[in-house]
């Protein structure tokens, strides 16, 4: 006979009830949208499958086929490539743009937010805004470069210059990590810039001893976050080159789209996100577990000097 | 349920498990219904069947629009008008139309996905060879052989060679609908200007060679002091108009000008690649010497330079002729602001007049849930009249030679000086087998022959017989690739 156990809910279970009741809209969205399609990826990773008929199981296949195809060894170089060019760049300009915003100037707002505006454009509009830019006898970034005696490149005809070109382009979006930069920078304590001026720091002292420690949370944040938005790279790439010339743009992502979307193979495009996953997943652990030699936050005892 | 404030832990859990378990269900619910095998035959397919509608019941046939052309906005609105006219004209068979128009990066992975999720769009409509060719493999395409045998359906009155291009070993895919020769277009302007006689307007004419279209491209290419490419002191860096661009038009396809048995670079069988023969080589080493030897075609580098604001090569006139289809004609060629006509393709080393042909056609989903009735509005679309007017905003050729006067018409308001017999008389030298044809992994395969041609653009390797063994080796590996996975 079933025995059933009546109880009676606390007020602490009523109100945890609620929570999830009130958030579950949230909560079935992101086991729809996002666990399901996850798991499914992670389970058509093994699979042939081409979205119209029926998918065939096919074991590790595709983890090996993808081993040996020169076209994903490619998409890692360039994605690599393109991280190594970005990555750093964005962060620095970032911080030097938050530095000089941080300062008392005319017009700080109007600055603010014309240094901030690019970075919520973005998308197909931007791309096609930067192929005019990038374009060898119309764009206005050989037109600069002639003013300096320099003959530009076919920026994004041109196997050499078209990742190059669009590491540039990256730059347009700093103004995102500039907000998170200034408003890190503004929480850095006076009394310890006035302080490192009587003991005499020169400007680049303090921003040494100062500065970059006290926002180290802020660039630890913002490294992280780019890390992971560039390996996502896709919209222009997709746009402006398609992976060209001969493959000299061909992105991580591009390759996994194509994959999807033209050659019809969702199995293999599965495991790709999957090996992308993990090439994130690594890097992020790398980031985090350097962070101990590098990001202080405020009231953190270092090695019992603190 | 949150007033209750006697549950039973089992109650609780039950409610977490269905309510999770409903919404997962809610999610997955349109099954994923495989399309039936083999391009299964009308008879065999769901037709009217029980998942169909009723005898009687109104019936709408939705046009997907996408796989080519007619997305743009005068052409939506235009297929729209028509749409209309057909559920009017089908109103007394209770068959309404509805056109589905999808930006054309889009198409692929919205039509699988409807495919996927069961709910198929009954029609695609405009699709190409080539569109054709991306889902083949997959049996997505009805095998239309026995609806036009049981209808008895006049066939007599299609250009044959359009018929060819829709007829597969899965069966007749496609009724002809619209066709696109190319020819070359030309800019009169320049000519005069050069003091170069005109190219032929006749076909198989045995003095247009490639070797005379060297000569003509030459004299035809000027860098700004004025010199021609033939003449010593030409600065090939400095070029400001050319002599002639093919960069429109399909690599492999060209090949066939070269004496190419396969349209596609692939073998009968589909196992072997063909891309290390003779023709291939030779013809690809004819691109990359117009570039970088005779300078009279311009480079990656040189086009994006120079034709990019222009939209294309010919447009910027820069170029003097521009080999290309008549979507041309459907473009903004009206207000070009020079003279130009069209001529004839030359005639190869081996006396072969090929010149690219494309093909629309309308195909129905195998998995359509009322194919009799999508067939109804498929041959409304042909019907002549119609299929002429479906062209035209396409900017084709109607595939109905009792379509012609029509064209004839149209071709004359809008380019009074062309002459038009160059490109009625194209099709019959149109490439077939084509250069679209299905080959296994075509978008693959396509990415690959991309990828060389870049290559010939860039001028990153001259010598074309390393460029096409290589491809060779790529695209056999594909080839290998998909018959391993089919054994």
């Amino acid at each position: 006979m079933e025995r059933t156990q009546r109880f009676h809910l606390t007020p602490a279970k009523r109100e945890a009830m609620w929570a999830y009741g009130l958030i579950s809209p949230w909560l079935i969205g992101f086991l729809i949208f996002t666990l399901v399609p996850m798991v499914t990826s992670f389970v058509m990773a093994f699979m042939e499958y081409n979205v119209i008929q029926p998918g065939r199981w096919i074991g590790t296949e595709n983890y090996r086929t993808l081993a040996a195809d020169p076209l994903f060894w490619q998409a890692v170089k360039v994605t690599f490539t393109y991280a190594a060019m970005s990555l750093l760049p964005s962060l620095a300009l970032g911080l030097a743009l938050a530095m000089l915003l941080n300062a008392s100037i005319p017009g700080l707002s109007v600055w603010r937010t014309v240094y901030y505006l690019p970075s919520i454009i973005s998308g197909v509009p931007v791309a096609i805004l930067w192929e005019f830019v990038f374009n060898k006898r119309f764009g206005v970034l050989n037109w600069v470069l002639a003013l300096f005696g320099i003959r530009g490149p076919g920026w994004l005809s041109s196997p050499q210059w078209a990742l190059p070109a669009l590491a540039i382009m990256s730059l347009w979006g700093v103004g995102g990590g500039m907000i998170l930069y200034l408003a890190g920078l503004q929480g850095v304590p006076t009394p310890l810039y006035d302080a490192a001026k009587v003991d005499g720091a020169n400007g680049w002292q303090r921003f040494w001893k100062i500065t970059l420690p006290m926002i180290s949370p802020v660039v630890f944040y913002n490294l992280v976050m780019g890390t992971i938005g560039t390996f996502q790279y896709f919209t222009n790439a997709y746009v402006m080159t398609d992976g060209g010339p001969n493959y000299a743009t061909w992105f991580y992502n591009l390759y996994l789209y194509r994959n999807a979307f033209y050659y019809s193979k969702m199995g293999y495009a599965s495991a790709l996100a999957w090996v992308l996953f993990l090439f994130v997943l690594v890097l992020t652990l790398l980031i985090f577990r350097s962070s101990a030699a590098w990001v202080y936050y405020e009231g953190q005892l270092k090695g019992g000097r603190g | 349920m949150f007033t209750r404030e006697t549950w039973s832990r089992r109650d609780f859990l039950r409610f977490c498990a269905i309510s999770t378990g409903a919404a997962l269900l809610g999610a997955c619910a349109p099954k994923a219904t495989p399309a039936p095998a083999g391009g299964a035959p009308a008879e065999a397919a769901p037709a009217e069947g029980a998942a169909a509608p009723a005898a009687g019941e109104a019936k709408k046939v939705i046009i997907f629009v996408g796989f080519g052309t007619g997305t743009s906005e005068s052409q939506i609105a235009e297929e729209n008008a028509l749409a209309e006219e057909c559920s009017t004209a089908l109103a007394d068979q209770n068959i309404s139309v509805e056109m589905l128009v999808t930006p054309h990066e889009e198409h692929l992975a919205k039509f699988s996905a409807m495919l996927a999720a069961g709910d198929p769009p009954d029609i695609v409509m405009p699709i190409g060879i080539g569109g054709v060719a991306e889902l083949y493999d997959s049996d997505a395409w009805l095998d239309l052989q026995p609806l036009i045998e049981r209808d008895k359906y006049d066939m007599s009155d299609f250009y044959g060679v359009t018929q060819t291009l829709h007829t597969y070993s899965k069966g007749t895919l496609g009724l002809p609908m619209a066709v696109y020769p190319s020819f070359i277009f030309y800019n009169k302007d320049l000519f005069e200007q050069g003091g170069v006689d005109e190219i032929p307007h006749v076909w198989d004419d045995p003095n247009w060679t490639f070797d005379k279209l060297i000569e003509v491209g030459q004299q035809l290419t000027l860098d700004s002091k004025g010199n021609t490419a033939n003449k010593t002191g030409f600065d090939p860096a400095d070029i400001v108009q050319w002599g002639y661009d093919e960069s429109w038009l399909d690599f492999v396809g060209n090949a066939r000008q070269f004496g190419a048995t396969s349209g596609n670079g692939i073998s009968e069988d589909y196992k072997t690649s063909l891309f290390d023969e003779e023709p291939y080589i030779q013809r690809a080493q004819w691109m990359s010497d117009a570039i970088w030897k005779y300078y009279f075609m311009a480079s990656a580098e040189m086009a994006q330079d120079a034709f990019s604001l222009a939209g294309d090569p010919f447009s910027s006139g820069l170029v003097a002729m521009f080999p290309c289809h008549t979507w041309m004609l459907g473009q903004t060629y009206a207000e070009l602001a020079f003279n130009w006509d069209i001529g004839a393709v030359p005639q190869g080393p081996t006396g072969v007049v090929s010149a690219q042909v494309d093909a629309d056609t309308f195909t129905m989903a195998a998995a359509g849930k009322q194919h009799d009735a999508a067939w109804e509005v498929a041959k409304w679309c042909c019907s002549p009249g119609i299929l002429e007017r479906f062209a035209l905003t396409w900017g084709s050729v109607p595939a109905r030679l009792s379509g012609q006067e029509i064209f004839h018409k149209s071709l004359k308001e809008k380019f009074p000086s062309i002459d038009e017999k160059v490109l009625f008389a194209a099709i019959d030298y149109s490439d077939v087998p084509n250069h679209e044809a299905w080959k296994p992994q075509p978008a693959k395969v396509g990415d690959a022959i991309s990828a060389a041609v870049d290559k010939v653009f860039l001028g990153q390797e001259r010598d074309c017989a390393v460029i096409m063994q290589e491809l060779d080796k790529t695209v056999q590996g594909y080839l290998d690739e998909y018959w391993a996975g089919k054994s």
